[in-house]
């Protein structure tokens, strides 16, 4: 059982001192604590949301009639922290933090939809890669020195998808669709099946204006929708729905791609090996389709010597590549750890790159966070001092 | 012993069309006081609660009321979360109009879902900011753009004149009832077509969480009854034969293959056969074709009872 609040005497200080164990280890790894407001104004942070974690997020009004709502997460708070007191988001740091989040479960309904998140972001550090390394090795040393004896941990790398998409020299617009779908098994398949051709794509009128020059295709556009006696309404822009259109008929007169090309993303969405066999596998993927990922199947064995030199046994992990923690903001590296005794994961982590300038960051501003969920570990840990 | 209570819309081209359904089958409101919103039916226990289609939804999901008769779109939107709290006794053919997504007609490049989840993140990257979505169906919005992989939008929570909110820039997209699509195109908007989230009409339904006593029970087995019979004497003509070997030859297959019911038989007299319209002439053929001899009369009854009533049966089920 996940203890939820009101929490027994025995759960509050099981749970504090559980707390003050991860901030310390927190500390170690040069950590500044920051304790982020836990009711804030929701438009901004609804705006960084999909839809998804939005619905399950409290909003409410408050006296003055401004929207407020309680924090459903710590990282888009905590780089907030870090925004205020770095406005040209130059320098590097490690913010930390503890406390409660909040998010309604349509589940369970009548649970209280608040719990309690310790975690750490890690922003700007100028090695990525190590700083993606030391996210996993902090959250493998903090549940340890919590007392957790056995976690299993799942592991992936977006960009590694992401390059491919770049070898395969996929338009803009179909490098996008198959990126942003890539944890949805049925919508990529649909997709797979519109870029080999196999699903109707487009008509021919939109196959015509394809093959016309730019200047000529606005010109016909211009004439179908005064034909068409259409209005325009709305804030999206003629000239938007003009490009766009465009962009389709582009990808409508354009050759498909092979069906081998489908099936080389498909394999790759499919790898899911023991981390130790990661690197090879990818590589003879990559080699076997003649594509080169070279720089982001080094990039990960990187990721992995790191994890080796740090004390973490690769042979404990799985590598997933379709695997992304299911959050829109994740752009690389991610990791969760399991217990078999609880659900949903202990901790996870991540690489979000274009969060702080979605945020407001003047500069690219790369970063990597934690986060561990304290009544699942305790869980956890209950579960493993119970079995015999 | 807590009375039954029947919800019907209060207003509006809904409840004349509730009104006119329930008194075919019988059922008579009495108002008991001048404009007070509590009636019962003529001759039958029970109160009969009039309210807003939107409160019907919402007291079937509170257990305040036992059964009520109501839109679909209503009731889908509030049970998001709570699919086991009420039962759809009977789907009723009236009310209908359909839940869907509509944006600005001038969007040619929008024919599909797809193509709306390719705007979405294209118009999120330029504007920088999300995509807003109008509508009054919050829950059904969001479980239909997740069904088809659209996260980068906002719902903007619309009371009213939803139709208008992309010609005022309040939004960028809609999602609204529409019955003809008039009201959309006079707004310059056009329905996405695999954009029709619920093909909605008027429904009767129960509350499971409802006080279901014995008084609450019988009261809905007899309204349930009255409602069944007229459905099925509508739906089905009865068919009258001497009964002769021919005769008993065919029942088993009249029964499995046209859905047919026996009502009455007797050795040496005659069998009364309820079979639905659309399996009539087809029943004929094969009393013809299995020797049946006697003549044939078919006519349409004003209401059929029987002991398996399959409103009350589908309640009685779900309440055990």
């Amino acid at each position: 059982m996940i203890p939820s609040p009101p929490y027994e005497a025995k759960t509050i200080a099981e749970l504090d001192a559980q707390t003050a164990t991860l901030l310390d280890v927190f500390q170690t790894y040069g950590a500044e604590r920051v304790e982020p407001a836990i009711v804030t104004p929701a438009d901004a942070f609804l705006d960084r949301m999909g839809e998804e974690l939005r619905r399950r997020t409290y909003v409410f009004t408050a006296p003055d009639g401004g929207e407020l709502c309680l924090r459903p997460d710590l990282t888009i708070p905590t780089c907030q922290v870090y925004l205020a007191r770095v406005p040209a988001a130059d320098r590097a740091m490690k913010l930390s933090y503890a406390g409660p989040v909040f998010r309604h479960n349509p589940k369970t309904p009548d649970r209280p939809g608040q719990s309690l998140q310790a975690g750490i972001e890690n922003i700007n550090a100028a090695n990525t890669a190590a700083a993606d390394a030391e996210a996993l090795i902090v959250t493998d040393n903090a549940l340890a020195r919590a007392g957790l004896k056995n976690a299993d941990v799942t592991l992936g790398d977006l960009g590694v998808f992401a390059s491919l998409l770049e070898a395969l020299g996929l338009s803009p617009q179909w490098a996008e669709r198959l990126r942003r779908h890539v944890w949805r098994p049925a919508q990529m398949n649909e997709l797979l099946k519109r870029l080999t051709g196999e699903a109707a794509e487009g008509s021919a009128f939109l196959s015509h204006v394809g093959t016309l020059p730019p200047g000529e295709a606005r010109a016909v556009l211009r004439d179908a929708l005064a034909l068409g006696g259409i209005k325009h309404v709305g804030t999206r822009s003629i000239e938007e729905i003009t490009e766009r259109f465009l962009e389709q008929a582009a990808d409508a007169s354009s050759a498909r791609m092979p069906r081998t090309v489908a099936d080389l993303i498909s394999s790759l969405l499919a790898v899911k090996v023991p981390a130790t066999q990661a690197v090879e596998t990818l590589r003879k993927l990559a080699r076997t389709a003649s594509v080169s990922l070279d720089a982001a199947i080094g990039g990960l064995e990187r990721r992995f010597a790191l994890l080796e030199r740090h004390g973490f046994p690769l042979a404990r992990a799985t590598f997933a590549a379709r695997f992304g923690r299911n959050m829109e903001y994740y752009t690389g590296f991610v990791f969760e750890f399991h217990a078999s005794s609880v659900e949903p994961p202990l901790a996870g982590g991540g690489r979000y790159d274009n969060l702080l300038t979605a945020l407001g960051a003047k500069r690219p501003a790369p970063a990597v966070g934690l986060a561990i969920y304290a009544e699942r570990l305790l869980a956890a840990r209950r579960a493993e001092a119970e079995a015999p | 012993m807590s009375a039954l209570v029947f919800a019907v819309p209060s207003k509006g081209r809904l409840q004349d069309q509730v009104l006119a359904f329930l008194s075919d089958a019988g059922l008579r409101l009495e108002q008991l006081r001048e404009r007070d919103y509590i009636a019962k039916f003529a001759g039958v226990d029970g109160l009969v609660s009039l309210l807003s289609a939107g409160e019907i939804a919402d007291e079937l999901h509170n257990g305040r009321v036992h059964l009520g008769i109501t839109g679909e779109d209503l009731l889908h939107e509030r049970a998001a979360f709570a699919h086991e709290r009420v039962l759809t006794i009977e789907r009723l053919g009236f009310g209908r109009a359909d839940v869907v997504v509509a944006v600005p007609r001038s969007w040619i490049d929008v024919n599909t879902m797809a193509d709306l989840d390719d705007v979405a993140t294209a118009f999120h990257l330029r504007h920088h900011r999300r995509l807003r979505v109008a509508t009054k169906y919050v829950n059904l919005t969001r479980g239909f753009f997740a069904r088809h992989g659209i996260a980068d939008y906002r719902i903007v929570e619309s009371f009213g004149a939803t139709e208008g909110a992309p010609a005022a820039g309040t939004a960028e997209a809609i999602v609204d009832i529409t019955s003809t699509g008039a009201t959309l195109a006079a707004n310059d908007l056009k329905v996405v077509p695999d954009g029709t989230i619920l093909e909605s009409q008027a429904v009767l339904s129960a509350s499971l969480h409802a006080a279901w006593d014995d008084g609450a029970r019988s009261a809905a087995r007899a309204l349930l009854e009255r409602i069944g019979a007229r459905a099925q004497a509508k739906a089905s003509q009865i068919v009258r034969v001497r009964m002769d070997q021919g005769v008993e030859a065919a029942l088993p297959a009249l029964e499995t293959r046209f859905g047919a019911k026996v009502l009455t038989r007797a050795a040496l007299g005659e069998a009364g056969i309820l079979v639905p319209d659309a399996n009539l002439s087809a029943a004929i053929d094969l009393l013809r074709a299995t020797g049946a001899q006697g003549a044939l009369s078919v006519r349409k009854a004003d209401y059929v009872f029987t002991l398996d009533n399959p409103l009350f049966t589908r309640l009685k089920e779900r309440l055990k």
